[in-house]
């Protein structure tokens, strides 16, 4: 179906006199193919060039040379007609929600495509409410706001506005990235279902490594190159090349590979939870016992800093009459790395801005160092001075015209001797381990994820005592996500700083935090220890089945195998002890 | 409080109102508007309200909504029309300090309050009522806008929340970051608005660019050959609505000449 040979593709770049400064071969002799019903992923870190080329798919670039045949369209010589046939087949779906949507009502923009293709009218709704139930969204979205729609079934629209103009393949450009796991999941598996059901060609951009399992067929882009291509057991057996890549190999891969290390299992081929676990049963009959019930869950008190750095005491927060926080009653200690979790809508971002008092809420609901925040009377400048908050993609409230000059706004705000300042800011920027040729940039020259860091620089120059961070993660692939938690647990170990977080990214939080809290519905559904907060998460839920999902890796398996009768310690998520908890059960 | 912005903020019920063509609802409201612009008159006044209300009941648009998306703009109005009651010579009512009261400024400041609110109230019921596509296919319609300037306009009715939102959280970034918005003279208040916009412009470029590229591979060519969702056709409510508006017009200019 897609067809690719030696695709070049290159950009200048120039100053503002129209110099040339640079050329960006943004891709290098590509080769690629599709067939019909494949379901390919490519995958790269930021800037390997994997955007540009799934835009290529969809023409909304031309490269420079190669030959890119969509069924038997030239890509590259074509008419406009020939442009829009293209488009008709290959359906894209982008990263950023907010940023592809046209209509303000779900239907109406699930039907622009449709429009301007041409469906008369009378045939335009079918085609919306069919596209509809096949994205997942449901026909009972249709009349719905965007604005009030969460990520996930934002993105979820942009899929069924594909749909409904009936592609043969969808190039999701990485559409996920932005989501909550929860919402991830749901859209991966209604993709992989039109995949299988409806035999659609899926090509799926992503830097997630877990989502790549879902293939049939895996490229990974290096340097604008494809760099490894193969199915998922000859990728992932390539654990230098992916790293030289800038990615990572899946949670379960990382598992599986333990355990045929310390031969549990014989197979090191199995890419699933469910795989494993047959394995291990096939392998060591003998050591599955038949009984199978729940383990049960022992929380360990949490051990909180008696000095109270936030205390929340019995908040509750409305808007427009929909209780957002409900009777929060909460301690942070000092010194406490806490992550908050919990589904969109369940009042974390809110929780995190009553701490410096950015909501106001009722006096005498939140303290910060006993102080009451809430309070007409309180100097919030001089409590703001000791928090750091980094709000969502913070990367897009940079201002200044070059890196110094932003990282040092904060500082220079307090009232310090401008040597003073510069002294804060220098050292902010080696502190988010940015080298000093940085300092003159201009931030449109930054990568993503060396965006983002400034922005947290421009935080931590404020030298804050507490650091408050909206889903620091969110969006960046393997490397800018590692190199986001090194600078946070540097902060906390080395520092002392009070790190309090909302993140999604439940692998990193039970590797780096040692607190999380749970929101459900604006209240605290569960509070402990990552391992003990999970596995309560688990034995609460409704749906066992489904809520497995959001467990980490490491947990899913152990739960999984003592609910076959295997005497394992279910309270663990770290690899490296999970796995000798199996090696000991055998 | 950036978020109580109603420019773009349709909500979402089903009711006579919404039903009805987007065409009327535009038409209806310019009359409304002229209506009281031309003349300032208690029985007018009265007609009007008594319209609005009729409008609002058969809406379901409940009053307390729109009156909390509003708090910021009746503020502005009342200060606007208490100006009047100093500018006006007439009969002298009573003297504070320098300054004259006369009844004229008085009633004055009334029309122009009630004046300014209906005309507001009005319009944001359309707003409420009608989605911006149907609202710009409307005036595509009335005014005679080509389909590319109307599809402008959708998109910019569907960015304006992002936008509050998304400069919301930059203020809140930078208040955080020692920014003070609300203090120092008028320069420096100008001055530190400069680190607001920079974001807030440069993020609306890179914003522009993907929404053209989603737009791009959706097909959209300018207008050429679009199809629509919801063709504008008249159905019986609509001319019963047109009935309405006309007689509302000949009470109107009635009651303009009569006093």
């Amino acid at each position: 179906m897609i067809k690719i040979k030696n695709l070049e593709f290159e950009y200048y770049e120039r100053d503002e006199e129209d110099n040339l400064t640079d050329m960006i071969n943004a891709i290098r002799g590509i080769n690629f193919d599709a067939k019909k019903g494949d379901f390919i992923a490519v995958a790269g870190r930021n800037g390997s060039g994997k955007s540009t080329f799934a835009k290529i798919l969809n023409c909304l670039i031309t490269p420079i040379d190669g030959t890119v045949l969509i069924g038997d369209i030239d890509a590259i010589n074509g008419t406009e007609d020939d442009i829009f046939k293209i488009r008709k087949k290959v359906g894209m779906v982008f990263q950023n929600p907010d940023n592809q949507l046209i209509g303000s009502i779900v239907s109406e923009d699930v039907a622009f495509g449709a429009e301007n293709i041409g469906i008369p009218s009378d045939k335009l709704w079918e085609r919306v409410l069919e596209a509809l139930d096949a994205s997942g969204l449901g026909v009972k979205m249709a009349e719905k706001k965007i604005n009030e729609l969460s990520g996930g079934e934002k993105q979820k629209t942009a899929i069924a506005g594909v749909l409904a103009m009936k592609p043969s393949c969808i190039v999701l450009d990485e559409a996920t990235s932005m989501l909550d796991n929860k919402s991830r999941w749901e859209i991966l598996n209604s993709i992989k279902a039109l995949n299988e059901k409806l035999g659609l060609t899926i090509i799926m951009i992503t830097h997630n490594m877990d989502e790549l399992l879902l293939a049939d067929y895996i490229y990974i882009m290096n340097k604008g190159k494809i760099f490894l291509r193969g199915r998922k057991e000859y990728i992932f057996s390539n654990r230098d090349k992916l790293k030289e890549a800038g990615l990572e190999t899946p949670v379960i891969a990382d598992i599986r590979d333990l355990l045929f290390k310390n031969k549990v299992i014989r197979d090191d081929s199995l890419f699933s939870v469910d795989e494993i676990v047959r394995r291990v049963k096939k392998e060591h009959p003998k050591a599955f016992f038949l009984d199978t019930k729940l383990q049960e869950n022992h929380f360990p008190k949490l051990r909180i800093n008696p000095v109270n750095a936030v205390l929340f005491n019995h908040a509750s927060y409305a808007y427009y009459k929909k209780n957002i926080l409900n009777d929060i009653s909460l301690s942070i200690g000092k010194g406490e790395f806490v992550v908050i979790t919990g589904g969109t809508g369940t009042g974390k971002s809110t929780l995190l801005k009553m701490i410096p008092a950015l909501i106001k809420a009722k006096p005498e609901m939140v303290y910060v160092d006993g102080v009451d925040v809430m309070d007409k009377a309180t100097d919030l400048g001089e409590i703001r001075k000791k928090i750091g908050f980094v709000l969502q993609y913070p990367e897009q409230q940079l201002f200044a015209k070059n890196v110094y000059e932003d990282v040092v706004f904060g500082p220079r705000n307090t009232g310090i001797s401008e040597v003073e300042a510069e002294k804060r800011a220098y050292e902010a920027i080696a502190l988010v381990g940015l080298s000093d040729e940085i300092y003159d940039m201009p931030i449109n020259k930054l990568s993503g994820g060396e965006k983002r860091r400034v922005a947290l620089a421009g935080v931590i120059a404020m030298q804050p005592e507490y650091l408050i961070l909206d889903e620091p993660l969110s969006g960046l692939d393997p490397e800018g996500k590692q190199n986001m938690l090194d600078i946070m647990e540097a902060l906390h170990k080395d520092a002392g700083i009070t790190i309090i977080m909302v993140s999604h990214d439940i692998e990193s939080v039970t590797r780096y935090a040692d607190r999380m809290i749970v929101l459900k519905g604006g209240n605290v559904f569960v509070d402990g220890v990552p391992e003990n907060a999970f596995y309560e998460m688990y034995l609460r839920a409704e749906d066992k089945e489904k809520e497995l999902y959001n467990l980490p890796v490491m947990m899913q398996l152990l739960i999984r195998l003592r609910s076959e009768g295997l005497s394992v310690d279910c309270l663990i998520t770290d690899i490296d002890k999970g796995v000798s908890s199996i090696v000991e059960a055998l | 409080m950036l978020r109580d912005i109603t420019i773009g903020q349709y909500y979402s019920t089903k009711s006579p109102v919404h039903e009805l063509d987007p065409r009327v609802k535009i038409r209806l409201v310019i009359v409304f508007i002229v209506l009281s612009l031309l003349d300032r008159n208690i029985y007018l006044f009265g007609l009007l309200t008594a319209f609005f209300m009729f409008v609002l009941a058969m809406s379901n648009v409940p009053v307390l909504h729109i009156l909390k998306g509003m708090k910021g703009i009746i503020i502005f109005i009342l200060l606007c029309s208490l100006i009047n009651i100093f500018t006006v010579y007439g009969e002298v009512l009573f003297k504070i300090g320098g300054i004259t009261i006369t009844t004229e400024g008085i009633l004055k400041a009334i029309y122009v309050f009630w004046r300014m609110l209906l005309i507001i109230f009005m319009s944001s019921l359309l707003m409420y009522t009608t989605t911006p596509t149907e609202l710009t296919d409307g005036m595509e319609k009335c005014f005679a806008i080509k389909g590319n300037v109307a599809m402008g306009i959708t998109i910019a009715f569907r960015f304006i929340p992002i936008l509050m939102e998304e400069l919301d959280r930059i203020m809140k970034a930078q208040e955080m970051r020692g920014a003070r918005f609300d203090k120092g003279g008028p320069i420096k208040r100008i001055k530190s608005l400069q680190t607001l916009i920079i974001p807030l412009f440069q993020n609306s470029v890179d914003r522009a660019k993907c929404l053209a590229d989603a737009m791009d591979s959706r097909c959209y060519t300018g207008g050429k050959n679009r199809t629509k969702l919801r063709p504008l056709k008249y159905k019986k409510q609509d001319y019963i609505a047109y009935a309405i508006l006309l007689v509302l017009l000949i009470v109107g200019m009635y009651f303009i000449i009569k006093f």
